[in-house]
């Protein structure tokens, strides 16, 4: 049986206990209107946006209802929006698939999505669970992704796609220059013995890691006759 | 049981599934990733069709479920949290180097 409730309902469950009433009687109007704009908006419901709720107007001493009763009745309310967004229309006619143009539009998003992804994060290893310490990588990947692909309005297409060419032109110009050294830079057979590296890797190695690749007798020898 | 879609629908969705996922292969995506992306091609798109279409996929070979070392063994992970990427057979059909009658539009 329904019940009307005002702020000043004096059936009201005595102070701090539950009030087991549906969340939507058990409250006044006001803030069920509230509740109802929170589930019917985009913001995700929470347990932290339910406590802070619940706090705010004080539910649990003043009407009976927990944060988790709150939490469960945002949840379903949401449910329900989302249910009734996607009810077929009065005719009958089914839900269609977006138009072609639309879909070349995404599929161009995507593929500027995924030249920036792999300028910025390299190529996405393997997903193994026993390397499970990269779940922060793989976390911060989907992330920027559904960031990327969900804000056409903020970051609209042809600008992530001007921006993809740019991280591409720019990798490849990096990728070119260590090929066109190597070109320059040939061994020179009469000065190296056979079997030894070319002095520009060695310069590298002793330049990265502060040492050369000599071996420890002919370091010895030199150290020697120094 | 097309749960009010046409073939055309359906097919369109299992295929930017694919391409999804595509995107960030070979690493892994969560459900809710995928779910929130296609939600801006598909907006009337719900967590149950998504489900339904990983399963069929998943049937199909075309995508496989990452579980995680941290994730509960009984499969009790929250959907929405799940892993999801692509097997070779799926990057084939989202790169149409292979073609699936199932899925062409």
């Amino acid at each position: 049986m329904a019940r009307k409730t005002s702020e000043n309902d004096s059936s009201r469950p005595p102070h701090g206990s539950r009030d087991r009433r549906p969340v939507d009687q058990a409250l006044p109007p006001s803030i069920v209107t509230e509740l109802r704009e929170i589930a019917a908006s985009d913001r995700p419901i929470t347990s932290a946006v339910a406590g802070e709720l619940a706090a705010r107007h004080d539910l649990h001493a003043r009407y009976g209802v927990t944060p988790r009763r709150l939490l469960n009745y945002l949840r379903r309310w949401r449910q329900q929006e989302l249910s009734a967004a996607s009810r077929l229309p009065e005719d009958g006619a089914p839900v269609s698939a977006p138009s072609n143009q639309r879909l070349r539009e995404f599929r161009q998003r995507q593929a500027s999505i995924t030249s920036i992804l792999e300028s910025c994060f390299g190529d996405a290893a393997t997903c193994k669970p026993e390397l499970w310490e990269r779940r922060a990588y793989l976390m911060v990947i989907g992330l920027v992704y559904e960031r990327l692909a969900s804000s056409e309005e903020d970051l609209p297409t042809a600008e992530l796609a001007t921006l993809a060419k740019v991280l591409v032109d720019a990798r490849r110009a990096l990728g070119e220059r260590p090929k066109e050294a190597e070109k320059v830079v040939q061994p020179i057979e009469t000065t190296q013995p056979p079997g030894e590296l070319p002095e520009p890797f060695c310069e590298a190695v002793r330049r990265v890691y502060g040492t050369n690749l000599r071996s420890p007798t002919e370091t010895a020898d030199s150290s020697d006759s120094e | 049981m097309s749960n009010g879609r046409d073939a055309k629908a359906l097919k369109r969705i299992r295929n930017e599934i694919l391409v999804g996922l595509k995107v960030v292969y070979p690493a892994a995506l969560q459900v809710e990733r995928l779910l929130r992306s296609l939600l801006v091609l598909f907006p009337t798109l719900e967590l149950d069709q998504l489900k339904r279409d990983l399963h069929y996929l998943s049937e199909k070979s075309y995508v496989e479920r990452i579980i995680a070392d941290s994730e509960n063994g009984n499969g009790l992970t929250p959907w929405r949290r799940r892993w999801f990427r692509l097997t070779t057979n799926g990057v084939e059909i989202a790169d149409r180097c292979i073609a699936d009658p199932a899925l062409e539009d």
